[in-house]
């Protein structure tokens, strides 16, 4: 009797420890991404929890930003015909004048933000900051995606949910040689919510 | 309509007209909810950027050959017009048909520049090779002659030029150029906004920065962030400035271009770009002549052009001229050489054209 109690208890330990592994989340690996603009369209949810994220230590903050300008600008100014984003998701904001060139910041507004792309295939043709990824307060976590079913260079993945993001190889590297300074805190809280490759 | 027309037809009109209008905008909705039916908002246009008038392009490709080294990334011309090609672990030397003649062993640090010394350097021949914060040197028969390492950790050699017995290095790390005596000890340091030379300062958003040295003394430097060419004495004065931002074919593209430069035997100026690959013919007072190559004579396809994946991004062709005014450019994709010479006049340009594409199409 004492033997089938602890080896009832052993098995439902072990089964409930197989059961938490098995919780994994969608994502989607930036170094394999395209930005072919499925991901705004095949989600199951009305906007799509797919959304652009901006690596900071690899961006220029340039004053021409290929990710945030349309290739064929009119002027470097906010107007909407001059933005790359259809939604106008990239916020602009100046930071410095240097060596008499100006320097921006660009953040993306994830509300606005609908993950189509389009600025990761403009920043990609420069420094290739501007990513997307899957959303885990949005993400519903259906079993089978149908963003990773349209994705046509396979680039969904499963990841354990505790460590549910991706970065670009080399936006990791940058941001783990910054971690190990202690004062970096947000370089390590970063780090710690990534899956690392 | 006939005004005699029964009721009945008009109303049957009419449900047809209905019917086909819901199928219109149906088909549109699903359509627009398939994946590759998006609306073109969502797409990416380099077209204008991508097709370049066949009048504008005065060069022809005459010839390509194997880099004969693997991952090649850097390139320059030696003494009689050799090419050396700096990759995984080691430098080819080809001959100036192409031919492989040696190759000098680098460790596993991948290389980020290269220069060969003239017949007046002290040590001519010698070859200089940049190894992320160190330059590595080769005697002109090949062998090891030692190591400069002491730039510090931020540096990133990302260009080397010689003329006469000074080495110019450009130094990407820590946004400056340079000036090395045979010794490697730093004579001048140029570029340097605090050095009270008229110098801005250099802007590199990305490890391009490329320059060129003259026996003119002077030193043309890409200021990549500033998407132009800084002219220098070799003690370090402003002297020029040319190139602007844009991005149509006289400009440079982006946020930092352009990525390599180099020097035809005449004083003209050759360009090559990033984002959208072209390599383009500047005079020497940096007004714009002509295209040697665009994205589709690089063989980089429109779709290429911001396809974000790893192994596809950054196709960048690092470039240098020889005697002989051939340009030639360093295709990583390729492992190849690709050596593109000057047509006589623009209906050759065009005539060799139509012809490779006839041949093309056999």
């Amino acid at each position: 009797m004492a033997g089938a109690l602890v080896f009832g208890s052993l098995a439902g330990f072990l089964g409930g420890r197989k059961g938490k592994a098995d919780e994994n989340r969608w994502q989607l690996d930036p170094d394999k991404c395209m930005g072919c603009s499925n991901c705004a369209t095949a989600c199951v949810l009305d906007e799509s929890a797919v959304k652009c994220l901006q690596c900071f230590d690899m961006c220029g903050y340039c004053d021409i930003c290929t990710g945030y300008f349309d290739p064929n600008y009119n002027a470097l100014t906010t107007a909407a015909e001059n933005q790359m984003c259809p939604t106008g998701a990239i916020i602009r904001n100046f930071v410095e004048e240097k060596a008499g060139q100006r320097f921006y910041e660009y953040t993306i507004d994830e509300k606005t933000c609908i993950g189509c792309g389009k600025c990761v295939k403009g920043c990609a043709l420069m420094n290739g900051s501007l990513y997307l990824q899957v959303m885990h307060d949005r993400c519903v976590n259906c079993n089978e995606c149908a963003i990773a079913q349209s994705c046509p260079t396979q680039a969904f993945l499963r990841l354990p949910s505790e460590k549910p993001y991706l970065l670009k190889k080399l936006a990791q590297t940058l941001i783990v040689n910054k971690a190990r300074d202690p004062k970096q805190t947000e370089a390590r809280a970063l780090i710690n919510k990534v899956t690392r490759r | 309509m006939p005004t005699n027309a029964s009721p009945a037809i008009v109303k049957l009109l009419i449900a047809l007209a209905i019917a086909l209008a819901i199928g219109v905008g149906a088909f549109a909705l699903i359509r627009q909810n398939q994946p590759g039916g998006q609306t073109e908002a969502y797409k990416l246009d380099m077209g204008e950027q991508f097709r370049i008038e066949p009048q504008l392009i005065h060069y022809q490709q005459a010839e390509e050959f194997a880099a004969n080294v693997t991952d090649p990334r850097v390139m320059t011309i030696g003494p009689d017009d050799r090419i050396y090609i700096a990759g995984y672990r080691a430098v080819q030397i080809l001959d100036a048909r192409g031919q492989p003649e040696k190759q000098l062993p680098l460790p596993g640090k991948a290389p980020t520049c290269i220069a060969v010394a003239g017949p007046d350097h002290k040590r001519p021949g010698g070859v200089y090779v940049g190894l992320q914060n160190k330059i590595r040197l080769f005697t002109a028969d090949g062998q090891e002659a030692g190591e400069w390492a002491d730039f510090g950790p931020k540096a990133l050699f990302t260009s080397l030029a010689i003329a006469g017995d000074s080495i110019f290095a450009a130094d990407a790390g820590n946004r400056i150029v340079l000036q090395l005596d045979p010794a490697g000890a730093v004579q001048h340091r140029i570029g340097d906004s605090r050095g009270g030379k008229n110098a801005p300062g250099f802007i590199i958003p990305s490890p391009y920065f490329d320059l060129v040295a003259g026996a003119d003394g002077l030193v043309h430097v890409v200021n990549p962030g500033a998407r132009r060419v800084e002219t220098f004495a070799s003690t370090g004065e402003l002297e020029t400035v040319w190139g602007r931002a844009g991005s149509n074919l006289e400009a440079f593209f982006g946020c930092c271009n352009p990525a390599h430069l180099a020097r035809l035997p005449d004083g003209r100026f050759v360009t090559s770009e990033k984002g959208v690959p072209r390599v383009k013919i500047y005079n020497s007072e940096g007004k714009f002549e002509s295209v040697v190559a665009g994205p589709e004579q690089l063989g980089v396809p429109l779709g290429a052009l911001g396809d974000a994946r790893e192994d596809t991004e950054h196709t960048v062709f690092d470039i240098a001229t020889d005697s002989k005014g051939r340009v030639m450019a360093l295709d990583p994709d390729r492992g190849s050489v690709r050596v593109f010479v000057e047509a006589k006049n623009d209906k050759k340009a065009s005539d060799a054209g139509a012809e490779k594409e006839v041949n093309s199409s056999q």
